[in-house]
């Protein structure tokens, strides 16, 4: 296999997984967040920071996922004030914020230069195959794990809240708890698709972690379909096979860049315009709607 | 006192930026995301017309504000009232318009490159004033202008037929819906009125700072934070907000280096926002509606 | 035995007295009947009472102790539980799914939990609709669904707000039945509803409001001979002792 499809394939690996946090996030419990690029980000250079000091790989995951859950914590506690529509604000601020850390605080981050030399998948010689390997193991990871919450009782409690906080807050459950919880679970999993980022780059600056980084996440989730952990899959994948297709099609070669963005952003448009669900509808296939089937007297519905 | 003076001209810049955004959202309750974009068009645009074709400033002001508003209204027109009718969630609406918004820019950065393009004008190189007070002309004009222009809304909002409907859908949108008292007609008026202050400010932009790829973003974000602060829902919220943004703007990059510049603008807004969440000057603060 | 104790509450919204000083009791083991006029303040009172708005002045203590410190939920949390006027179901999730929101099922087995929800939908007559989803139940099966969530919280008081309009007369009918039932398991029960006639069939008290403030407090039977009632409803200044 050639090492270009590798690197796609483990690509889609890593984004996956920011976009499997980020469904947890927008997708269950509703809360518009364009913070996600961020916090990749901040994943990215925490581990990229440990490795290149020569901590290894664990300090580098455990330190990569404390930050990014703590800094998601602060986020949204900070955030939960913000009434309805102007949550969006905020994220965004937030977004921009991290954004001028990554890219000002130069002693730390080397600014607009990056940091370059990120070592790669240690024991086989930092191959890619290996990378994809790793990568792919934690996919496998973070998706039982978002599906096994999403099929909790703590995951119908986020769907609730998606749908009316207030009616929620009346059943006695604490749901600013339940959105700072969701909310460091999707900057987590961030974190850790950061540091898988770095690896497989090898070298990172700020300019990945713009606003752009989180709407393409935010797309990615949408048009696969929102609250559903294979939708999730299915807009990554979208995302990641779009530019190739692309590549067929004659075009300046300068405008190529632009023309993608200009393609993820229309397609957002038409979805949004013509099929929300996404392509992949919550309550379509592996939805996390609770069947109660089977129990005594519970009937299948009409 | 040249600090604080330096934030008043700065903030009326804001002021433009601030009450457009506020008036299309506060009337038509919806978060215009692609109000940056129209920002960036108008300048872009001005560009093109005053600095490379050479045409007049009148001529080109005029244009540009008639394609900032046909941009608008385009926008209410094919994106946003089809998802209203459709009845699509907030967010939804707010993801079209970002997306919206992105392609915009994208487009202009594809058309214009990526590099700095500025329109040179004898106004942004004098100086006004002697000494102590010395102030550049360009953001006297600025300052000038967004005073004509918070006249001009305000004359409109309360002596046209337009301007009271407007009213009447930012106080009760609901109300006046059922009343049958206010039509499409004018949600596109405050789509094209707000439009064409944002591209006036762009203009301005273009002469004054310069245009980047991503400058949309600085007036989606002081826009926003200024109305934001101000209390959304309030004209003189916004100009309150925006002049209170100026100021501490300046005053702040007295001390912070420049290139932390947006962070210390939404610095500002999430520290408000923890103690007022409806903003300084809002109306009324909002309880949970049950 | 006084469950709820509400002393003097106001409630002011820009200059308009919603509360005017309201005092008002429920017992542990009574039904009591809210009425009175639109505007009279029974929303606000309930919205009060449940902690969804702050009110402004006056005590309300719940079981012994004072509330006025209670985030909504934590009030559920000691044994009030409420529906709302406009119904707000969850419309994504299923009937099940929605009683179970209102369960504690921290720390217990999972079978258990969905037991416990199957047979609250059962009880409000919706078990063989476990698995619809909330958006294609009819109103009145959404009112039942919001009464089997609130007492999946397994309150000792359970506040109704107009539970019975908008239904047919059947529906009501069934309704009153459970909300017997529900007494019958040693709950109070307070109801906002306009149905005078199921309300004086079911209440064992009747509390009418006019204008922010207690008009009567008595037995159904006595309230349909009270004058003050009537003034109240009619919107004449109340005047005391017209007999």
């Amino acid at each position: 296999m050639s090492p270009y499809v590798l690197q796609v394939l483990s690509l889609f690996n890593v984004l996956a997984i920011a976009a499997l946090g980020l469904n947890v996030v927008v997708g269950y419990s509703g809360i518009l967040s364009v913070t996600q690029g961020a916090l990749v980000g901040v994943g990215a250079y925490v581990g990229a920071l440990v490795l290149l000091a020569g901590g290894g790989w664990l300090m580098a995951s455990a330190l990569a996922i404390a930050v990014t859950a703590a800094l998601g914590c602060v986020v949204q506690l900070l955030s939960n004030r913000a009434l309805g529509d102007y949550y969006i604000v905020i994220s965004l601020g937030i977004q921009t914020v991290l954004f001028a850390v990554m890219l000002n605080w130069q002693d730390v981050t080397r600014g607009s230069m990056g940091l370059s030399g990120i070592p790669g998948i240690p024991a086989f010689a930092g191959g890619r195959i290996e990378f994809w390997v790793v990568s792919f193991a934690v996919l496998i990871l973070a998706f039982l794990l978002v599906r096994a919450f999403s099929r909790s009782f703590h995951g119908t409690v986020l769907r609730a809240i998606r749908s009316d906080e207030i009616a929620t807050l009346s059943l006695g459950k604490p749901v600013r708890l339940y959105k700072v919880g969701a909310f460091v679970f999707g900057a987590a999993l961030s974190g850790v698709a950061g540091l898988l980022y770095a690896t497989l780059h090898r070298y990172i600056d700020p300019y990945s972690f713009q606003v752009n980084l989180s709407i393409l996440l935010l797309s990615a989730v949408i048009v696969g379909g929102l609250g559903n952990v294979y939708g999730s899959l299915v807009g990554v994948g979208l995302i990641v096979a779009l530019p190739e297709a692309l590549r067929f099609v004659p075009m300046p070669s300068g405008l190529a860049a632009h023309i993608n963005e200009i393609v993820y952003y229309s397609l957002l448009i038409l979805f949004v315009l013509f099929r929300r669900q996404g392509i992949v509808p919550e309550f379509g296939w592996g939805s996390s709607a609770l069947n109660v089937l089977g129990r005594p007297g519970a009937k299948v519905a009409p | 006192m040249q600090l604080s003076a330096n934030g008043l001209l700065r903030g009326a810049f804001y002021v433009l930026l601030a009450v457009s955004f506020g008036l299309i959202f506060s009337s038509t309750r919806t978060f215009h995301f692609a109000h940056g974009a129209t920002f960036s068009l108008a300048g872009y645009l001005f560009y093109t017309l005053h600095q490379t074709l050479g045409w007049p400033i009148g001529v080109a002001l005029a244009i540009v504000c008639g394609v900032g508003a046909l941009y608008g209204i385009a926008l209410e027109m094919l994106l946003y009232r089809p998802l209203r009718l459709g009845r699509a969630p907030a967010f939804v609406i707010m993801i079209a318009s970002l997306s919206a918004f992105f392609i915009t820019e994208v487009f202009l950065a594809a058309v214009y490159g990526d590099g700095l393009l500025r329109v040179s004008h004898s106004f942004s190189t004098n100086f006004v004033g002697t000494g102590e007070f010395r102030f550049p002309l360009l953001r006297l004009v600025i300052a000038g202008t967004s005073l004509a222009a918070l006249v001009l809304l305000f004359l409109w909002l309360t002596s046209t037929r337009a301007g009271v409907k407007v009213r009447a859908l930012a106080s009760d949108p609901e109300l006046a819906d059922a009343l049958g008292m206010v039509s499409q007609t004018t949600r596109y008026w405050v789509f094209a009125v707000g439009s064409v202050m944002v591209s006036v400010a762009g203009a301005f932009y273009a002469t004054d700072l310069g245009l980047v790829p991503h400058m949309g973003i600085v007036a989606l974000l002081y826009g926003s934070v200024a109305a934001m602060l101000g209390g959304i829902g309030s004209i003189a919220g916004g100009v309150a907000g925006a002049m209170i943004l100026g100021v501490s703007m300046d005053v702040g990059m007295y001390f912070i280096s420049g290139q932390w510049q947006d962070a210390l603008a939404f610095g500002i807004l999430i520290l408000v926002m923890l103690f007022r969440p409806s903003g300084l000057f809002a109306r009324r603060t909002e309880a949970m509606e049950v | 035995m006084s469950l709820l104790v509400a002393n003097g509450v106001t409630k002011q919204f820009d200059g308009l007295h919603a509360l005017a000083g309201v005092d008002f009791t429920v017992g542990s083991e009574e039904v009591v009947g809210l009425v009175g006029p639109n505007g009279a303040g029974k929303t606000t009172l309930f919205n009060v009472l449940t902690r969804f708005l702050e009110h402004d002045g006056g005590t309300i203590s719940f079981d012994g102790k004072e509330t006025s410190k209670m985030r909504p939920e934590q009030l559920v949390g000691r044994g009030i539980a409420r529906t709302f006027q406009h119904i707000r179901i969850f419309h994504n999730l299923t009937v099940a799914e929605n009683v179970i929101v209102g369960t504690s099922f921290a720390g217990r087995r999972r079978a258990d939990v969905v037991d416990e929800a199957i047979s609250l939908v059962e009880f409000v007559g919706l078990g063989h609709m476990a698995n619809a989803l909330g958006e294609r139940l009819s109103y009145g099966q959404q009112k039942l669904v919001s009464i089997a969530r609130a007492l999946a919280t397994r309150p000792r008081l359970l506040m109704l707000d107009e539970p019975l309009s908008g239904l047919s007369h059947a529906v009501v009918a069934e309704m009153m039945d459970m909300i017997r039932k529900i007494r019958q398991q040693k709950k109070a029960v307070l109801i906002i509803d306009h149905n005078m006639e199921a309300i004086t069939a079911l209440a064992d008290r009747v509390v009418v409001m006019g204008a922010g403030k207690v008009v009567f407090d008595g037995t159904p039977a006595a309230m349909l001979q009270s004058e003050l009632v009537i003034s109240a409803y009619m919107g004449r200044p109340i005047e005391k002792d017209e007999n």
